[in-house]
């Protein structure tokens, strides 16, 4: 571990409010710096100080008084690519937060007196092969802030990433962006789908691109539909006559087959249980095996 | 229960003893964690410990910093120094705990 490191992991994990972890930050910078200057290796300091979550916690116990970090933790030993093969952090509401005091340039300033304010924290990220926590980051990451190959969160970032805010290769949520592929509701990427979708190719309520199948359709090809049902036949006709790449046409064939299955959903229905069941599973494993894991670790 | 006894009774005296280490003159933080484990390695200060407790004498006005930066190599310095408020502060409280110590000897000797 490099000092960067050892002072960003001690930063992370000591749960402190933003102008606190600045002066800590350039308090240790210093510390550190002046200890290598006295000829101790990074190694004999770590030895000196201790470890980041020993520091962190000590931290947090004395510039709040709480015995306890406001995080639960569960890190298995097992590695996969020097990262922890499951790493999940979870708010532990239990531990009172508590009030402190802030002047008005670093809080708030209540008639030019000082005011107390309840203390806000921040939580260190989950990092791991599989991640979950409020911030995860990892190969599978889920979080409520997420990075990661495959990204499921409230903001997402990642290859594959699935979100209320997500970015990603390939992308799905509420608002989706990708230079690849992008479902949503509003989709802006080379291939798009959504309620707005914005594109090269794009399809939906409001689909705007070069080549676009909607509602309202606006590009250079376009189709409008206007009733899905009559129309679905002339949908196909304008997809097969299509003079686009490739990779375009593949996007629209699959469109269709959304368009297909909207109009006869009966006959797709063991299709649409089997996704539902799968859906529903990976849900609750999500949920459950996060917990199980820090129950035991509790209990342990 | 150990720790917890040491844990408070450092919370209770380490702002007078650090106040006392920068009557004298003004350090940066490591000299100020070498010089009190120097002088009182019972107490075992670590950073976790000193750095909250620098932060709220400085936000009290009891302390206060300045950046030295180095003329020609190396890494800019952060110097804690007492203020007057600080220099009275420490008085009183050396005072009282003065006081308070001389209380706890008697009922201990008392008692032994």
């Amino acid at each position: 571990m490099n000092a960067k490191k050892y002072i960003r992991e001690i930063i992370q994990r000591s749960c402190l409010p933003s102008g606190e972890r600045k002066r800590l930050k350039s308090d240790l910078e210093n510390e550190i710096a002046s200890r290598l200057e006295r000829g101790e290796t990074i190694e004999q300091i770590i030895e000196r100080m201790g470890d980041p979550d020993t520091v962190a916690a000590e931290l947090y116990e004395n510039f709040t008084g709480a015995a306890e970090r406001p995080f639960f933790e569960y890190k298995s030993e097992k590695t996969l690519f020097g990262l922890p093969l499951v790493h999940i952090i979870r708010t532990n509401y239990a531990v009172p937060v508590p009030y402190v005091r802030t002047t008005g340039a670093r809080g708030i300033n209540i008639g030019g007196r000082y005011g107390r304010v309840r203390y806000s924290y921040g939580l260190p990220a989950a990092r791991g092969v599989f991640a979950f926590g409020p911030k995860a980051k990892g190969i599978i990451a889920v979080g409520n802030f997420s990075t990661g190959f495959i990204s499921i969160g409230n903001i997402s970032a990642g290859i594959f990433s699935i979100g209320n805010i997500s970015a990603g290769l390939l992308s799905l949520g509420n608002i989706a962006l990708a230079p690849l592929v992008a479902l949503g509701n509003f989709a802006a990427a080379a291939l798009s789908a959504a309620n707005m979708a914005l594109g090269y190719a794009a399809a939906g309520n409001l689909a705007s691109g070069k080549y676009a199948i909607g509602n309202e359709a606006n590009g250079t090809f376009t189709f409008s539909v206007s009733n899905l049902y009559t129309q679905f036949e002339a949908i196909k006709a304008f997809i097969s006559e299509l003079e686009a790449p490739a990779v375009v046409k593949a996007f629209f064939g699959l469109i269709e087959k959304v368009c297909e299955i909207v109009i006869d959903p009966i006959s797709t229905l063991p299709f649409h249980i089997a996704i539902s069941c799968l859906l529903l599973a990976v849900i609750l494993a999500l949920y459950i095996v996060p917990n199980r894991l820090l129950t035991r670790k509790n209990r342990v | 229960m150990n720790d917890n006894i040491t844990k408070q009774f450092k919370r209770g005296i380490l702002e007078i003893v650090i106040l006392k280490l920068l009557s004298k003159k003004e350090m940066y933080g490591y000299e100020l964690v070498s010089e009190l484990n120097r002088q009182a390695g019972t107490l075992n200060i670590k950073e976790g410990t000193l750095y909250p407790i620098l932060y709220r004498l400085e936000d009290e006005g009891i302390m206060e910093t300045r950046w030295e930066h180095p003329s020609y190599r190396g890494q800019p310095k952060k110097y804690y120094s007492i203020t007057e408020k600080g220099k009275r502060v420490m008085t009183e409280s050396y005072a009282r705990w003065k006081a308070i110590a001389e209380d706890i000897m008697r009922i201990m000797e008392d008692q032994i």
